[in-house]
């Protein structure tokens, strides 16, 4: 804990120092032709239906209660400095977390300064830069399925997908054949967390974790294909898996392919959580062909792993395996409609509600959804 | 026989979705000219410094000024520029502006509405860059080779 304290203070300092050394420049006004106040938005809207027993909020007689939206507004105050806030909604069917879910949510409001040669920092609430998907994770046009492998970035519960702090980023060797990309946050967050016995999500409380990260991506001179390695470390309190005034140090690290090409996609990620006693792994690949300008077919297998070396429980099993397969058309850049048929089994269904000792169950889920943004 | 008329069928099949997903040949680089304000001492850039700075990852000059690169409208010299310098079609640029927006990280290049707008505007910013249609008139500003 001491450890972090440390590195949260040192980042703090080296942000201070780099801000007051951009402030010293006289801030320029936006330039003429810079919009001062651009809104944007997005809006996906899903019919799902489960053949079976109900998995990710998807009940056997369906549901058009599935949908993320949100809407953005950016303003620009200087040539290098802005202000930007994201609302948004997401509605998960029949999920337990719609109990404890707001209707609408603050996604992201932070504030922005540019310190030149690419470098920028951003002080306020954040997506965490982790992986390929989590900062757009609700995006849905720029999504090949309704949303990104949820056996890796996950859906409901323990979802960490924004921070309350800051996030230096920085792009090196722009003009070279390999560039590279790097994002260092610090700061805290809260997510939902279940009850540990039943996996049910309703009354649970929701944790805190103060911690800090980073991303690097690594651009490579084949347009497109980039690697990248990611994670972050962070103390957890008021967890369920400590007794209360415990609090439990946490870790996780990622490890990402990424080739977006004119006329196919293959992304694959592996990671792992680690806390004492609990090592949670996951990964998924993705396959992505552009069979027109329009039509793509999408393919994806995806699977978490948990073990478990505690006192009271041992194991050493598979949560959830995934595979989807799924078209989707795009009228427009900013206009898809898909169809996605999931074949999943595991640990993760909500009715019946299992607890990660139960026996694996399997089911069919289909999404039809169409999204649009601006 | 018959097997053997499947197994072909089946080839075909195959070559025809694996000959969908190759990468289409790159289009002309002809068609479109890169311009700079007449002042910049500039006189090339290669293709990946010229793609940085439209992607916004190169931000300054050389000589410390900052880029003002902007877009041109919708035409065959933008997508002929997408493809010569980032090597990806128009619509996959705009895609990744998508994803720049909707991650909170920033905002594409401003887009004028004709080449004159372009030319205008790169003639009157001293750290200006754009491009326009092969036949539009370059005379107050420079024409930068860019280089593969």
């Amino acid at each position: 804990m001491k450890l972090i304290r440390r590195e949260l203070l040192g980042l703090f300092l080296g942000l201070t120092a780099g801000t007051r050394a951009a402030a010293e420049a006289p801030a320029a006004p936006p330039a003429e032709n810079e919009r001062k106040l651009e809104v944007h938005g997005f809006l996906s809207q899903a019919f799902a239906i489960s053949d079976g027993y109900q998995v990710l909020g998807i009940p056997s007689e369906g549901t058009f209660d599935y949908r993320t939206a949100a809407l953005q507004l950016r303003a620009t105050l200087t040539a290098k400095d802005s202000i930007v806030i994201q609302v948004g909604q997401a509605r998960l069917g029949e999920s337990p977390i719609m109990a404890v879910r707001n209707e609408i949510d603050l996604d992201w409001i932070f504030y922005e300064r540019q310190l030149g040669a690419g470098t920028s920092v951003r002080v306020g609430r954040i997506k965490i830069p982790f992986g390929i998907y989590n900062e757009i994770r609700f995006v849905g046009p720029l999504l090949p399925f309704f949303r990104p492998a949820d056996a890796f970035y996950g859906e409901g519960s323990y979802v960490f997908s924004s921070i309350n702090g800051a996030a230096l980023s920085k792009s090196l060797f722009a003009r070279h054949r390999f560039s590279v990309d790097a994002d260092l946050y610090a700061g805290e967050w809260s997510f939902v967390q279940g009850d540990p016995e039943l996996q049910q999500i309703a009354g649970a409380t929701r944790a805190r974790a103060r911690g800090l990260g980073g991303q690097l991506w690594l651009n490579t001179p084949l347009d497109g294909l980039r690697f990248g390695v990611g994670g972050d470390r962070s103390t957890w309190s008021n967890s369920v898996e400590a007794p209360p005034g415990v609090k439990v140090r946490h870790k996780r690290w990622v490890a990402s392919v990424d080739g977006n090409f004119e006329r196919f996609r293959l992304s694959a990620e592996l990671g792992e959580h680690t806390s004492p006693g609990v090592l949670f792994a996951s990964s998924y690949v993705l396959v992505s062909g552009h069979v027109t300008d329009k039509l793509s077919v999408n393919l994806q297998a995806s699977r978490s792993h948990v073990k478990l070396d505690l006192v009271l429980a041992q194991l050493d099993d598979e949560i959830g395996r995934d595979y989807a397969a799924g078209l989707s058309y795009a009228f427009r850049p900013d206009l898809v409609a898909k169809v996605e048929n999931h074949w999943t089994r595991g640990r993760n269904f909500e009715e019946p509600g299992v607890t990660i000792f139960s026996p694996a169950l399997s089911a069919d889920y289909v999404i039809l959804s169409l999204s649009a943004l601006f | 026989m018959f097997m053997t008329k499947i197994a072909a069928l089946r080839l075909a099949a195959g070559a025809a979705i694996v000959w969908r997903l190759l990468p289409a040949p790159a289009a002309a680089a002809d068609g479109y000219k890169v311009v700079i304000n007449a002042a910049n001492p500039v006189t090339s850039l290669d293709r990946r410094e010229a793609s940085a700075i439209f992607l916004r990852r190169s931000t300054r000059w050389p000589d410390g000024t900052t880029v003002m690169a902007v877009d041109g409208p919708d035409s065959p010299a933008r997508e002929a520029f997408s493809k010569d310098v980032h090597g990806k079609k128009a619509a996959s640029i705009r895609s990744h502006w998508l994803q720049v927006i909707f991650s909170g990280r920033g905002v594409p290049p401003p887009e004028k509405a004709s080449d004159n707008d372009v030319i205008l505007y790169v003639k009157t910013h001293p750290g200006a860059i754009g491009y326009v249609a092969s036949a539009t008139a370059t005379d107050d500003v420079k024409v930068l080779k860019v280089t593969p």
